[in-house]
């Protein structure tokens, strides 16, 4: 009997166990972390480097009432811009962030006017165009609540908006005709405050932003010949998101966002044309994470809203960690 | 009473190296195995007891068309430019693995704009914009699809018989023309047309397709032609300025046939893995044999032609989940749109009553 049991307990130190290991994460594991299971900050001592592109045309827009309307002249616009942004962990909690935009609008304009009385007849093609690059902005993060001994996380962001691009038209020829500001002019403060709760495969998301502008001073209709003073109306955006892993590399997240933008003045009155607006829009995204490398698309699609744009803007994104 | 005891322990060890829960080789027909069944050994139809839903969302830029000679030319120098949303779903049912049910539907919004035109006297000015606004649902299609009577190793060949039910309700609404007075003797006029989708009659589509596969690759092709069942009648507005500077509106009705469609696509796929297929498609359709009557004269619809390249991929994201996107792009064409466009579908697919 002892040389049998001898013999079982020798058969049973030949398998395999199936014990619980405690799991060892390495750096090339965390870099490969989904939008749903990263931390809200990265790593220290990670980079990560990204390329964002963005597309829109000019279709529909809210009016004062909140109804969605085509724009009614024979104008065609494209808003599209290119960011480049790297984000650097400091430590786990602490990040910092640069973006670089450039922006590549252009709106035509096209018309026909007749003069019978005069026999005349003549067609215009003008066009507005705003290329060149933005206003980059700084940002820094910092993990309040963080994410890897939690399954609830919050972060603070402060974002600043430095106003690099050009600030005043260029090149008028007429008020259809010229190059665009690509910047707003102004510094921007933006604080945030993230949270999340994770719950493989799910997360949800909460989030609020106040952007408070500063004053400043530019040409603000083409054709004018000196800057005004002006303040634009601070904006507040908050949304929260629902969000799921489809397997384990592709995420599919889905944020419901309202954005508010205040009354704005040009010389310290209030003016008609800086009036409230408001829209709130749903943004789902797909993001494939392969390895270090991340490609992910979004799509905002305004739902209801006043005086702003109605059309859906496409974003394609890649990123890569070092 | 020991033999037991020896017996029962043997066991007992042994069942620890044998693992209990070992990956097996799926059994062809197994449901996992035919919902993860890549592209290239998959049939044309799905199989039986196999539901599956397609929902998808195209988005098009139409900034280019092609003319009667096949010029290109750029819309935005017209002033009409436009873009369209198109939400499409399929519901597809498999009664056997050679005969399948279907079911397609969609939903589509554009808004065309035509060239503003000021008009000038010494007395008024006159700014008059134009937009046909195109919305709403278009006309449900049923349809059945057969297939050759044996499983799919590297041939196959399917045809599949439907009808268009006029469901969209395709005569226009009423229209919403709006005019402002910009000063005192300067005015906008805003035509603004309501226009819904579909055939406004039955019209029926054939199709066959055939598809090879070798190695990694397949091939697809398929031809279709879609043709009315009869004329159709249908309504144009009419609009009269008043004196309270209001329109007043008037509907005339009027014959049309809607034209014959033939489609016919082909496509080279690669499957590298399981879970991913890319592929390079094309796409050509002719319409004509049309016509629209004005003012009780037939006159034949433009003969249109267009042929677009369709670069795309799919990705099994899970066993129920593929995911689908197909740019389109235009290279030829006469009469047509030059709308380049980008497909996004995820395909659900399930079986109701396979274990």
């Amino acid at each position: 009997m002892k040389k049998a049991a001898i013999f079982y307990i020798l058969i049973l130190l030949s398998c395999k166990g199936f014990a619980q290991t405690e799991k060892i994460i390495n750096p090339s594991d965390l870099k490969q972390q989904t939008v749903i299971t990263e931390p809200l900050s990265l790593n220290k001592g990670f980079t990560r480097v990204g390329l964002a592109y963005s597309y829109s045309a000019l279709d529909k827009y809210f009016n004062t009432n909140g109804k969605k309307m085509y724009s009614p002249e024979s104008s065609w616009g494209i808003v599209s811009g290119a960011q480049v942004m790297v984000q650097y962990g400091i430590t786990d909690r602490l990040m910092a962030e640069v973006g670089v935009p450039f922006k590549f609008d252009v709106t035509n304009y096209h018309w026909r006017i007749y003069a019978p009385g005069l026999d005349y007849m003549e067609i215009s093609d003008m066009s507005v165009r705003g290329g060149g690059l933005a206003d980059l902005y700084l940002s820094g993060t910092f993990q309040v609540i963080p994410s890897s001994r939690h399954k609830f996380s919050l972060k603070a962001s402060l974002d600043v908006t430095i106003p690099t691009g050009r600030k005043n038209p260029e090149n008028v020829v007429s008020s259809y005709d010229y190059d665009a500001p690509t910047g707003y002019g102004v510094f921007v403060l933006s604080p945030r405050i993230t949270a999340r709760l994770v719950h493989y495969p799910y997360s949800w998301v909460v989030y609020v932003q106040y952007s408070y502008n500063f004053s400043g001073s530019r040409i603000i209709y083409p054709g004018d010949t000196e800057e005004r003073d002006y303040r634009y109306g601070n904006n507040i955006y908050a949304g929260g998101g629902v969000n799921l892993h489809l397997n384990e590399w592709i995420a599919l997240t889905n944020d419901l966002v309202y954005s508010y933008t205040g009354r704005g003045e040009i010389e310290n009155v209030s003016d008609d044309n800086l009036t409230t607006s408001y829209t709130f829009s749903y943004q789902p995204r797909i993001v494939f994470q392969i390895r270090r490398f991340r490609l992910g698309e979004a799509v905002n699609i305004p739902l209801k809203g006043r005086l702003t744009g109605a059309d859906p803007l496409y974003v394609l994104l890649v990123q890569y960690i070092f | 009473m020991r033999k037991k005891v020896h017996f029962l322990l043997l066991v007992m060890s042994v069942s620890f190296i044998v693992p209990a829960f070992g990956q097996t080789e799926s059994k062809q027909g197994d449901k996992y195995t035919l919902l993860t069944m890549p592209y290239i050994n998959r049939p044309l139809n799905t199989y039986r007891g196999q539901l599956q839903v397609n929902a998808g969302y195209r988005f098009a830029v139409r900034s280019r068309s092609f003319d009667a000679d096949g010029k290109k030319i750029v819309l935005k120098d017209d002033g009409n430019s436009s873009v369209l949303h198109y939400y499409f779903t399929e519901v597809k049912y498999g009664l056997t693995s050679f005969m399948e049910i279907g079911g397609e539907f969609y939903y589509m919004k554009r808004g065309i704009r035509d060239e503003t035109i000021s008009y000038i006297s010494t007395d008024n000015a006159y700014t008059v914009n134009n937009l046909k606004e195109y919305k709403g649902p278009g006309d449900l299609f049923l349809y059945t699809a057969l297939r050759l009577p044996f499983e799919y190793k590297w041939f196959d060949f399917g045809i599949s018989g439907g009808i268009f039910l006029p469901t969209a309700g395709y005569k226009p609404d009423q229209p919403s023309h709006s005019i402002t007075a910009e000063s005192v003797n300067a005015y906008t006029i805003n035509y603004h047309f309501n226009n819904k989708n579909g055939f406004g009659v039955p019209v029926y589509m054939i199709s066959a397709a055939a598809k090879f596969t070798f190695s990694r690759l397949a091939f697809e092709a398929g031809f279709s032609i879609r043709d009315p069942l009869k004329e159709g009648t249908n309504i144009r507005w009419d609009q009269e300025l008043t004196m309270l500077n209001t329109f007043a509106y008037e509907n005339k009705p009027y014959m049309y046939l809607p034209d014959r469609t033939m489609l016919a696509n082909a496509s080279i796929h690669y499957q590298p893995v399981g879970w991913f297929n890319i592929y390079l498609g094309g796409n050509y359709t002719t319409m004509q044999d049309g016509w629209t009557e004005y003012y009780g004269l037939k006159y034949r619809n433009p003969e249109m032609h267009l042929f677009s390249l369709e670069p795309g991929f799919e990705i099994q994201i899970s066993p129920t989940l593929i995911l689908y996107q197909v740019a389109g792009i235009p290279l030829a064409g006469r009469n047509a749109d030059a709308s380049i466009n980008f497909f996004t579908s995820l395909r659900f697919n399930m079986f109701l009553f396979r274990k």
